[in-house]
């Protein structure tokens, strides 16, 4: 096992910037100033397994499947395996990035992207409660059809329309964890957990099936983070520290803050916004928790400054 | 034994529309479980795939919405099909490998491969892909795509794309250090993602299909493996080929590869093997097989229906040379 291992959970940012530049020219550029980043910090010693997410991948991969079969009539794409399209296609993108980065700067490394199935409970309470939207907005006419004939759960969405919503369980496993710490052994930096992992249940007799699920890609590089035995799990977003009243008059940055504290603040249900700064924290409550060192929560650019202690929001025991 | 066994993506796929994905998830655990004597027999196995019907799909739903989301380049599009189609592949093998209660690994590893950036402007050989276009739409994308079509009589216009052959599979050490490890490796799907090295060696994926079973020869050479098992369908392997399929494995030598290549014009999937086994051969190798979707695959996989090409001594003696 490498001295210092380190997840890095990267985010949509870094990969599709704004709506003007989804374009796979622009995702390649995002995908090259981050992999800078990772670059240095691999440069410094670390070895490195990045996990990504995958939100507008997988919509645009929907978006292709819905129309062709409205058009083509060919079929559509169920989720497990637009999952698994987003992996290999951003899998691909990062570690052709990586591998002409570590040229460059002569690190003799490889890196490799494992399509990583992340198992879920079938007991989870998500299952129960959908909450994730995915899709594009439907006629409440096709809304009721597509749950009837192919049991989606669909909500309809102030005025806009009607959506699929499936849920969001939690991550028990990481199906391909010998792999990826026999890479991780081996010193390479690996890409996995892509979009929060294929999500995948295991039937009756032991069988996994993808389900129709979205895994949080924080949660599921937390998992990574112990399961690899990592010490440092950063969390790469679009703020460089995290924010106690966030967006208010009193709002207070964050340097350092221990994991009781940190935990005291998130039950205060104020600080953090839910659905993205509050899953962040937590991702790294639970990292620290299950025996995790430390935790980082900072942007891309910041990530060489935050390894060095001049920035970031560190979460510690 | 190590083994890379080849497998073509339409035996992954399903003819019948109705069953969308799961017709493919079902084809593929079909052919995982006859393909279970391989995995039960403790081979050091690494597997490629094809993927031309499922870059077909890819392109179809791309250029269905192409007025409301990006397109995909090639690259890109092999990218996507490794991605799904290794998902599809490594869970129906561990649920395989579970329900028989043995204890091995597989790894889905995203792979590119080096092709010769000179090559594009006279590539080898060429290749239709995707759907067919009328005339207008054709000079609309010859104009703004830089794309080149070919008529086929009957159904439209197609795209030719360049067919390249793999010089470096950059992975490739990488299925050595998995294999070693006691994994099971899928890489290389469809052949490879394509890609060039630009003037300070960076890679940039290109425009252009590399047929798996040139890729395979590489990878068999950097894991030093004894045997190439290619599992094609009946068709695709005898197309217009003078082979007998029927009574057991045929064996052919050398000489007879030779003549069956010279014998026929196509740039056809059933030349490519034919020419990748050569060179496999002459670089030492064992044998290639060439089977049937294998219903008769036994514990021993020479003893199924297909072809064997270049025996054991006959390797041997070139070898020896």
């Amino acid at each position: 096992m490498p001295d210092k291992v380190a997840v890095i959970a990267i985010g949509g940012n870094s990969l599709v910037k704004d709506k003007a530049h989804q374009s796979i020219e622009d995702q390649i550029q995002a995908v090259n100033e981050t992999c800078k980043h990772i670059a240095d910090m691999i440069q410094q010693g670390w070895t490195v397994a990045i996990g990504h997410g995958n939100g507008p991948q997988v919509g645009f991969v929907l978006r292709r499947s819905e129309l062709a079969h409205q058009i083509e009539g060919i079929h559509e794409v169920p989720l497990d395996v637009c999952g698994a399209d987003t992996q290999g296609a951003t899998g691909y993108m990062l570690q052709q990035s990586l591998y002409n980065e570590f040229l460059e700067r002569g690190i003799g490394k490889k890196a490799a992207t494992v399509v990583t199935q992340v198992e879920v409970d079938r007991s989870d309470p998500a299952f129960q409660n959908p909450t994730k939207p995915i899709g594009s907005f439907m006629e409440e006419a096709q809304a009721v059809e597509k749950s009837k004939r192919e049991s989606w759960s669909v909500v309809e969405d102030a005025g806009r329309g009607w959506r699929r919503v499936v849920p969001s369980p939690l991550p028990t496993r990481v199906i391909e964890e010998t792999a990826v710490k026999a890479l991780i052994n081996l010193g390479m930096c690996v890409i996995t957990v892509g979009g929060g992992g294929i999500p995948v249940v295991a039937d009756v007799s032991g069988n996994l099936k993808g389900i129709a699920a979205v895994i949080d890609k924080d949660f599921a590089s937390s998992l990574l983070a112990n399961v690899i035995g990592a010490e440092l799990l950063i969390i790469s977003t679009a703020v460089e520290k995290v924010a106690l009243n966030f967006g208010k008059p009193d709002q207070q940055w964050i340097d350092r803050v221990t994991v009781a504290e940190v935990k005291a603040y998130l039950a205060e249900g104020t600080h953090f916004a839910k659905g993205s700064m509050a899953p962040k924290i937590q991702a790294c409550i639970w990292f620290i928790e299950r025996g995790g060192k430390n935790a980082i929560i900072t942007d891309p650019e910041n990530i060489g400054r935050a390894l060095a202690g001049e920035t970031g929001t560190w979460i510690v025991p | 034994m190590k083994l890379v066994v080849v497998i073509d993506g339409d035996l992954l796929v399903t003819e019948d529309p109705d069953q969308g994905m799961q017709g493919q998830k079902d084809a593929i655990s079909q052919i995982v479980g006859r393909l279970g004597v391989l995995l039960d027999n403790g081979h050091e196995l690494v597997i490629l795939h094809g993927n031309a019907p499922q870059v077909g799909y890819m392109l179809l739903r791309g250029e269905a919405a192409r007025h409301v989301v990006h397109s995909l380049p090639l690259d890109i599009c092999g990218a996507d099909t490794q991605g799904a189609t290794g998902y599809m592949l490594q869970q129906a093998i561990s649920n395989w490998l579970y329900q028989h209660e043995i204890e091995m690994e597989i790894v889905t590893l995203i792979t590119q491969v080096e092709v010769n950036g000179a090559d594009l402007v006279s590539p080898p050989y060429t290749k239709g892909i995707g759907p067919y276009f009328n005339w207008e739409r054709v000079q609309a994308d010859q104009h703004n795509r830089g794309w080149e079509f070919k008529l086929i009589p009957g159904l439209g216009y197609q795209r030719v794309v360049p067919g390249l052959m793999p010089k470096r599979v950059i992975e490739a050490t990488l299925v050595r250090y998995m294999l070693e490890r006691g994994v099971i490796v899928i890489c290389a799907g469809g052949g490879g993602i394509p890609v060039r090295s630009d003037e300070n060696g960076n890679l940039i994926g290109v425009e252009a299909i590399v047929d798996k079973a040139f890729t395979c020869v590489l990878i068999a050479q950097e894991i030093a493996c004894d045997l190439i098992i290619f599992i094609s369908s009946r068709d695709r392997i005898v197309g217009s080929y003078d082979l007998n399929l029927t009574d057991g494995l045929q064996e052919i030598d050398l000489e007879r590869i030779d003549t069956l290549i010279m014998g026929s014009e196509m740039e056809d999937t059933m030349r490519h093997k034919l020419l990748a086994s050569k060179q496999f051969l002459q670089q030492g190798g064992n044998k290639t097989v060439l089977i049937l979707p294998p219903d008769q695959l036994g514990s021993d996989p020479s003893s199924c229906c297909g072809v064997q090409l270049g025996s054991e001594a006959y390797a041997t003696s070139l070898r020896n040379q």
